[in-house]
């Protein structure tokens, strides 16, 4: 990546970057068993119970800083 | 002086960029084909799970289906006895003790081809699904090559 950005491939750079963001938009909601989706169904109150517990959670929050080193190359163009 | 450093320029042109554009390239393409596959195996998670709310047999919670003890015992006097004697036979070992190893070393289902329209095929695609999820694992590999 550092390559691409000093040889100035910023489009490619754009890409990977956009490619990762889909990427991990798509992948960021919890994948769930019926039988668990059905539990939860079954008893919401759990979820008030225990908000913390990673189970219950339908997406997890994106890390701030996953994308965040290499998106000055967007104020360079 | 100055033909080392048209050497070196000519050396970025012709094969520091093409090699650097053609990696980009093959990171791009590899992360399309990494998209491309969660969302197939997502759908047919989809499905799958839809199959399954129709047909409750395949939940494996139904309490018609109770297992039969005249037939299981059947069943195990035909796969059971048969197949000891003639393992026995011919190995001169009996088979208790090879059962009580397998069953304490289960395999593991993402390891092992599962069919489309198996049973095992939603926690399969769970669990594969799970590995294909993108975390900072993936944007190192892509980003750094490491």
């Amino acid at each position: 990546m550092q390559y691409l950005v000093y040889y100035g491939f910023y489009e490619q750079v754009e890409r990977i970057q956009e490619l990762l963001e889909k990427y991990a938009e798509i992948s960021n909601k919890k994948i769930k068993g019926i039988k668990q989706i059905d539990f939860e169904q079954e008893h919401p109150e759990l979820k008030e119970l225990y908000p913390e517990l990673e189970e219950f959670k339908d997406a997890q929050p994106l890390s701030a800083n996953l994308f965040s080193k290499y998106k000055y190359i967007k104020g360079t163009k | 002086m100055t033909s080392i450093a048209q050497q070196s320029e000519e050396i970025k042109e012709k094969i520091a960029l093409p090699a650097v554009k053609l990696e980009a390239n093959l990171k791009i393409n590899a992360l399309l084909e990494k998209i491309n596959e969660y969302q197939t195996k997502l759908q047919r998670l989809q499905s799958v799970q839809e199959k399954k709310r129709l047909m409750p047999l395949l939940m494996g919670n139904n309490p018609d289906m109770q297992f039969d003890s005249d037939a299981s015992s059947d069943f195990t006097d035909l796969s059971g006895s048969s197949n000891r004697t003639k393992t026995s036979k011919a190995s001169g070992k009996s088979n208790d003790s090879r059962s009580s190893k397998k069953s304490k070393t289960p395999k593991n289902l993402l390891k092992r081809k599962v069919k489309e329209g198996s049973i095992v095929e939603e926690e399969y695609l769970v669990g594969t699904l799970h590995i294909l999820k993108f975390d900072e694992k993936i944007k190192r590999k892509t980003l750094l090559g490491k």
